[in-house]
């Protein structure tokens, strides 16, 4: 396996912490696309090698299983294998209706109201180099174009996933799967996780990262690298992105703290408040649910949730 | 004195020693004439006169000057009046321009007759006492009236700052002009150093905890303890509180032996009545909070807890 496509937005950190065990990352797109362009410019990389590739879409999240999705693949022989996960309330997505023994996929079937499946697409594939010849160089849709013609071909397959899975479109979302994402390191690898006095629960720590003394982190709490937490601060189910910094006595609980940016002191923020990259916030300030966009200065407090631009 | 307990005058009667001070305690809403009727054995052995003070007003109560002038006009009462900017809220004072010498009240006039109101303190001679029966009896209803016909009733004007402090928010906008006054009069009574901005006063029993910023403009009581990395902003903290580390505190009251927790944010005027406790973490805006209760939860919006 040589590289690894992520046509990402927020940098989906788990996946390549766990992808970087397996393969050598090459590139990462940025821009808005939908699903298969990606893969159509980078035609020319991918299509030298005989070898399949993985796509992963980062806005999910769960125990990317590389290396039992290769080996199912392998074994189906077919052109193309997607991961589902199974859902209690099916009818709010598109479900896929698969072979229960081989998992070859008959169709996919959009928001069903009467039950035809409980399994829906978890975002992650893996494709034989000759899939590249089914997509043009126009914006496509793989799921919507692709995926059926695939399906029709008998060339599509799904393997369902174990464990937790969790759409992170939406930052209520992301908290609540960064939550079941520290929860499994717990389980799986739990010498990776951040103990000792004023760490509660689980708290995943950079070691990069400075924490100040009197501080309570945690439960749930995420600390990127490079991130700064100054003195008697409190954080409770929040992502700290890279190159922040939470200055004294602040108090946080349900937010993402966006890449460089800062908070001052005596800051009250909750309620799924958002910053983008490079935020600031005064000191003193309350912020309840606000969204700020990147390079925003936040002078005066929120205290209703709303989108600051 | 017939006073009711309110700790807005604490610091001030240190002032006041020289004088007897007897205290009546009312905890029911009594007409004002009560307390002295009560009163009237101890005071009506006295030929000296005696003041009275409404304690829902504060200002610089200049007993001296109000004592100097009682005995120079040599009538029956006097009382302090202020000026106000809309005289037509409240009930207001006519009065002769030279002597002082009370002409009638008048109560929200319409049309401009005068800009002084009662300032809710007063000197009476203890003659006084033969006027109020023992009923509920309003002085500045049912005295005053009369013994202004009577020309024996006088006004005089009060200088600097005065303030109803009856509702809480009023009640700091009073504190801020106390602390004001202190700072042009007794600076050196004031609180300064590392950690402190603009006006202050602590009690000297008071704890304050590493890296806190308090002030401008807050007043810290008795065997207060203030942890370490408080913010206090426009705020009263009455004696024998605790706030606990890292909290953010503006425009608050905190009542008598009321505890705060840690990293818990109050601000609106929220009011914490006596031995009222916050637990940690909390968000506090414009709670009223009644005595002995305890906190558990945020309260986003201003509303009287219970």
């Amino acid at each position: 396996m040589e590289s690894l496509w992520l046509a990402s937005f927020l940098g989906n950190l788990p996946a390549l912490s766990v992808a970087s065990d397996l393969v050598n990352p090459q590139e990462v797109i940025f821009r808005a696309v939908p699903t298969a362009g990606p893969l159509a410019l980078a035609r020319e990389l991918l299509a030298e090698g005989t070898e399949p590739f993985f796509v992963l879409n980062s806005d999910v999240i769960c125990d990317f299983p590389f290396t039992a999705l290769l080996r199912f693949h392998r074994h189906h022989g077919r052109e193309g294998s997607i991961v589902v996960t199974k859902v209690e309330e099916p009818s709010k997505y598109g479900v896929v209706v698969c072979d229960a023994e081989t998992g070859r996929i008959h169709r996919f079937v959009e928001k069903p109201q009467v039950f035809v499946s409980n399994k829906i697409n978890a975002g992650m594939y893996i494709f034989n180099p000759s899939l590249l010849q089914r997509i043009q160089l126009r914006p496509t849709s793989i799921e919507k174009e692709i995926f059926p013609v695939m399906a029709k071909d008998g060339q599509l397959y799904a393997m369902e996933l174990q464990g937790f899975w969790m759409d992170i479109g939406q930052p209520k979302d992301f908290l609540t799967g960064m939550c079941m994402y520290l929860q499994s390191l717990r389980v799986q690898h739990p010498e990776r996780l951040h103990s000792g006095p004023g760490f509660v629960g689980n708290v995943l720590v950079d070691p990069t990262a400075k924490i100040g003394m009197n501080c309570t982190i945690g439960p749930n709490v995420t600390i990127g690298a490079g991130v700064v937490v100054e003195d008697g601060v409190r954080i409770k189910r929040c992502t700290i992105l890279k190159g922040s910094q939470i200055c004294s006595h602040s108090w946080l609980e349900s937010c993402i703290v966006g890449w460089r940016s800062s908070v001052g002191q005596w800051v009250r923020m909750e309620n799924v408040t958002v910053l983008g990259e490079d935020v600031i916030v005064n000191d003193e300030l309350y912020l309840n649910g606000a969204s700020v966009l990147p390079h925003k200065s936040i002078s005066e407090s929120v205290p209703e949730p709303r989108i600051i631009m």
